[in-house]
């Protein structure tokens, strides 16, 4: 299994370059004339939202925000999508926030056609009141809403 | 002894009930198992810029770049392009990151795709890199786990994010038990199951409140899932088909009925649940 995987890799990799190099002999001028271009947009770093941007909310002093309504960048919430929230202060404190962009689950555009299942047995869900030691939900990873809240948080500052 | 922390963005609680080992040897299990948690956050956070993640996320930023500025894209295919990528940058890459790749590749082929970590390009960002936290949480679960099975520890749980590994007896030397959370009200449980060793895993969507829930309107014919919960043979094996099987909204409590070793509780908007045929099984 092992060995197959390392000679699979060998062959994208070959047939990746092969590809590449290809691509490059049949138009050097173009290469040539825009690797300054590429050189100068991998140098930008911060430019992907949500990734590498290490702020928490924590890392802004509160009671120092200015009155407005300000945006957040967009945080991920992978694999649901994005989270963007709007904050609205007044008087130097927030006042609101708003979720712009919550995480969708595919389940919500994704249609699903004619049943070719046996029906599975149903219930409507009841509250059972026995003691539990764990329990399993989902939950929220905070991270992309706390991306979010501090960018536009740091806006606010003054 | 039950401890509960915030690592990798949420609330992670580990009991370890050994009533005849001391405390310290208790006390130390867990140490070893936060601190496992934390190394994992360090290496797979797409938040900490010195992440491995983040790095071969830069990586594939720089690489669609790169091929952008070139004319378009020359590969046959998107796939190909990607996996070229990912190429590039393999050398140097950790044994836990290549793990964490191939179980994701494996389980999108078993998912029929449902399952994938490949982020959509977005403006700025002409490769929109890779995100395996839907996997490494059930991952990291299943190695904690083994490190506290090493040390002799048998009877414990460790929950995650609402994902769950069980082993051995609960303090009083029962069952561990587990109960299914109410998606409409996160203070109530509406099913419990005993896992007896199996792990469980809930994937669902956010922000739904009761507003959602409609009883005026039970039969509508579009029943959006809000939350899946599926046993499997350990946490990690919950974990990536939970994720898939969320994805795949009504069909995927049937996709996991066609799995062997597998059971599911699906509930829907409407506050339906639909189950696996051997689900009730675990409730006894």
């Amino acid at each position: 299994m092992k060995k197959f995987l390392i000679g699979g890799i060998i062959v994208v990799l070959l047939g990746g370059y092969a590809l590449w190099a290809a691509s490059r002999t049949s138009q050097p001028t173009t290469v040539t004339g825009n690797q300054t271009g590429s050189v100068s947009a991998t140098t930008t770093p911060g430019t992907g939202v949500g990734i590498g941007d290490t702020s928490k909310p924590g890392d802004v002093t509160p009671a120092q925000y200015k009155d407005g309504a300000y945006t957040g960048k967009v945080g991920s919430a992978a694999p649901y999508g994005n989270v963007q929230v709007q904050v609205t202060v007044a008087s130097g404190k927030i006042t609101k926030i708003d979720l712009l962009q919550k995480p969708q689950g595919p389940g919500e555009t994704n249609e699903i056609a004619a049943r070719s299942f046996p029906i599975l047995v149903q219930e409507a869900i009841t509250t059972q009141n026995s003691h539990v030691n764990i329990v399993s939900g989902a939950t929220q990873n905070v991270e992309g809403f706390n991306t979010s809240l501090s960018s536009a948080l740091q806006q606010a500052q003054i | 002894m039950k401890e509960t922390r915030l690592i990798m963005g949420m609330p992670i609680t580990v009991e370890v009930a050994e009533q005849k080992s001391p405390e310290a040897f208790c006390a130390d299990a867990m140490e070893e198992v936060f601190s496992y948690f934390v190394s994992v956050d360090e290496r797979f956070s797409t938040y900490k810029e010195t992440s491995e993640i983040s790095k071969i996320n830069q990586s594939l930023h720089e690489q669609a770049s790169f091929t952008k500025v070139l004319g378009g894209p020359r590969f046959p295919s998107e796939t190909l392009r990607q996996t070229f990528a990912q190429e590039l940058v393999r050398f140097g890459l950790s044994e836990d990151m290549l793990e964490v790749l191939a179980l994701a590749e494996k389980t999108k082929k078993e998912t029929a795709g449902y399952f994938d970590i490949h982020l959509p390009a977005q403006a700025g960002k002409p490769d929109g890199g890779i995100d395996p936290s839907g996997i490494v949480k059930g991952w990291a679960i299943k190695n904690a786990a083994e490190l506290l099975k090493e040390r002799g520890v048998e009877n414990f749980y460790i929950e995650a994010g609402g994902d769950i590994q069980t082993s051995g007896m609960n303090a009083e030397g029962n069952e561990w038990n587990v109960g299914i959370r109410n998606p409409f009200n996160k203070n109530e449980i509406v099913k419990v199951i005993y896992p007896r060793g199996r792990g469980v895993a809930t994937s669902g969507s956010y922000e739904r409140g009761n507003h959602i829930y409609n009883p005026l309107a039970p039969e509508e014919s579009l029943r959006e899932v809000v939350s899946i919960t599926v046993i499997g043979p350990d946490v990690l094996e919950a974990d990536r088909f939970a994720t898939a099987a969320f994805a795949m909204g009504q069909k995927g409590v049937e996709f996991i009925e066609t799995l062997g070793g597998f059971e599911a509780y699906s509930i829907d908007k409407n506050g339906i649940a639909t189950m696996t045929s051997k689900f009730l099984e675990l409730t006894q």
